[in-house]
């Protein structure tokens, strides 16, 4: 009942905006993300408890003794532990993600990409190969090492700790990085083919500096765009990677409150996940008004159509 | 480099049909060998040099193994290797690909079917329509994939013992429909922008007539090219569900001592095949785990690559 009550009070803020900028059009652009946001998150609230009423536990599932105590746990606690490392991870992940992809895609372009052409094969081989392989030959390596060195390089199951967050980022923002580069790579080769841009190598800017101060300020919305869609993806494997690393954060504890687990004797907690659920969207749609807004900034004339009431 | 390959339509679609190829010839080959090899516990295995080893055994060994169901040795070729329970995973692999390919296929129609619906209320609807199917957009739009489908597949397939195949189907296809949704929409609003269609409107046609007569030629090369690229997704999606926990084939039995025992399917499915991969991996045994993740990951390839091979032919025209 709560998570409908929530839903009812994102429909009557949607709402009352709607209202207010109808006697106020001036400030329909600066309110419309927030009627968005508002109806997206009423939706998924409601949807998600909807969902939820008609699932069934899976026979033979137990989780860990430490993740079971929890999973016990007020569904408020599970929700801050649990948002909090996983938003470690995905801060991380699309760090190091946003580094190298967007990182390498600059560097390509300011070095006229002769000398590193085979990083674009690289990236296209790592985006074809799916998240669960990439974890599955990570682990495998872990493994390996340990059975052949002793060495110890794989983090404790359900343990959160650096080397855990290490592994787990770089299996969580693998894709995203080579997501980022093939579309970054594509968007700066469009913008470098405009007239601005041989004006200013005309002039004598050096190369460096006009992708720099130029291309890529150019480029940005459209880069902004391909860097949602990156988190999007890095979102959406969520699940999968804490699950497969034994980390304890949203995506994981999601899977073990639907009963799902090694062992025997696991229940749904469907309001632990609808909790979850809602909580790794509202992640998603706030994470996508501020890029909204951010692009918005940096290209004034979206900003101008928006500004047409819906 | 990259991107002038990725521009070669004929080498792609040569990659692809290798690829098709390939796979069939190994699922036909899985198909051939007898049931046996994908239901029994061929617990152990003595080499040819005469030393004894348990399952799970590695690809092309060739073994005398015991079968437990008949308390006899027989000689076999482990092709692809076998599971944790010595049975072969060539023969697993080839009888888990049949339910799993059907579960595709009707969560690919249902993708498209879906898609296309909320592409024409989008682009063709009343005011109000548009406005629903571009609410419901938005709301998948904020969920995030893998968390919806997990939900999805609990709500419509709720009996975890015996997933119905429709139900599963229904859920995977709920998930990605909002691509072909969009490239729809886009179409329609192409379409109806054109001189042609503004004088079919003003000669009366409207509503599906317009779409079928006016919309549908334009619509159908651009989701030709789209179904592969959706099919890949579709198996992606089925690997992520299976390994999580999430899959078609009935419950499986749990094979070995107490704490360290498999989890061996009894209705082989791909994705029941990866469910048990940690288990595997934390025994450093990678065949098991590898062989389906690779299988199901080379299909989605081929796909992959056709669907690129179809959009690079249709932009050189």
């Amino acid at each position: 009942v709560t998570w409908v009550n929530l839903s009812l009070v994102s429909l009557i803020i949607a709402f009352s905006l709607i209202l207010l900028t109808s006697w106020l059009p001036r400030l329909w652009s600066t309110a419309r993300p927030i009627v968005v946001l508002a109806f997206q998150a009423s939706g998924i609230l409601v949807t998600t408890w909807l969902l939820m009423s008609f699932a069934r536990p899976v026979p033979g599932s137990n989780p860990f003794a430490r993740e079971l105590a929890l999973l016990s746990s007020p569904v408020p606690t599970v929700l801050l532990l649990t948002s909090v490392r996983s938003l470690l991870l995905m801060g991380l992940a699309i760090f190091w993600a946003t580094l190298f992809g967007l990182g390498t895609a600059i560097l390509m372009q300011s070095l006229l990409r002769k000398q590193l052409f085979p990083i674009g094969a690289v990236a296209a081989v790592i985006w074809i190969l799916p998240t669960f392989i990439l974890a599955i030959l990570v682990q495998e390596f872990q493994a390996f090492v340990a059975g052949h060195t002793g060495l110890v390089i794989a983090a404790g199951f359900g343990a959160v700790n650096p080397v855990q967050v290490f592994w787990a980022a770089v299996v969580l923002g693998v894709r995203p990085a080579a997501y980022l580069f093939r579309h970054s790579e594509q968007l700066l080769d469009l913008e470098v083919a405009l007239d601005y841009v041989r004006t200013a190598r005309a002039k004598g800017l050096p190369w460096r500096k006009v992708v720099t101060r130029h291309v890529v300020r150019g480029a940005l919305p459209s880069i902004l765009s391909a860097w949602m869609n990156s988190f999007r993806l890095m979102i959406g494997s969520l699940p999968l990677v804490e699950y497969f690393f034994g980390y304890p954060g949203l995506g994981r504890v999601l899977v073990l409150s639907m009963g799902v687990g090694p062992g025997l004797g696991a229940q749904v907690r469907g309001d632990l996940a609808v909790g979850l659920v809602v909580t790794m969207a509202l992640i998603l749609v706030v994470v996508e008004a501020i890029i909204g807004f951010t692009q918005r900034r940096v290209d004034p004339r979206l900003s101008e159509s928006a500004l047409v009431p819906a | 480099m990259v991107n002038r390959l990725l521009n070669r339509p004929t080498l792609l679609l040569a990659a692809s049909a290798v690829l098709f190829v390939s796979i069939a010839g190994l699922l036909i080959a899985g198909w051939l060998e007898p049931r046996e090899w994908s239901t029994g516990l061929e617990i152990i295995g003595k080499t040819s040099s005469g030393q004894w080893s348990i399952p799970p055994y590695g690809p092309l060994t060739r073994l005398n193994v015991y079968a437990r169901a008949t308390g006899q040795f027989h000689s076999h070729l482990f092709v692809l290797g076998s599971d944790g329970g010595g049975r072969d995973l060539l023969a697993l692999i080839a009888r888990g690909a049949v339910p799993s390919l059907l579960l595709v296929v009707c969560a690919l129609v249902g993708r498209m079917l879906l898609g296309v619906a909320a592409g024409v209320a989008v682009g063709l609807g009343s005011g109000l329509t548009r406005g629903v199917a571009q609410v419901v957009a938005k709301w998948v739009a904020g969920f995030p994939y893998l968390a919806l489908a997990i939900v999805l597949v609990q709500a419509l397939s709720p009996n975890p013992t015996r997933r119905a195949l429709l139900g599963f189907a229904l859920a995977m296809a709920m998930v990605g429909w909002r691509d072909v949704a969009e490239l729809t929409a886009n179409r329609i609003q192409a379409v109806r922008v054109q001189q042609y269609a503004v004088a079919a409107k003003a000669l009366g046609t409207q509503g599906l007539g317009f779409f079928g007569r006016h919309v549908l030629p334009h619509l159908r090369p651009a989701l030709m090219i789209e179904v592969p690229f959706q099919a890949s997704a579709v198996l992606v999606l089925l690997g992520e569900l299976g390994y999580l926990g999430f899959y078609l084939g009935g419950n499986p039995i749990f094979w070995g001592g107490e704490g360290s025992s498999y989890k061996l399917p009894t209705q082989p499915e791909i994705g029941q095949l990866l469910s048990g991969a940690r288990d595997y991996i934390l025994r450093e045994q990678w065949v098991p785990v590898l062989m389906p993740a690779l299988v199901l990951a080379t299909i989605a390839l081929a796909f992959e690559l056709l669907g690129l091979a179809l959009r690079s032919r249709e932009r050189s025209q």
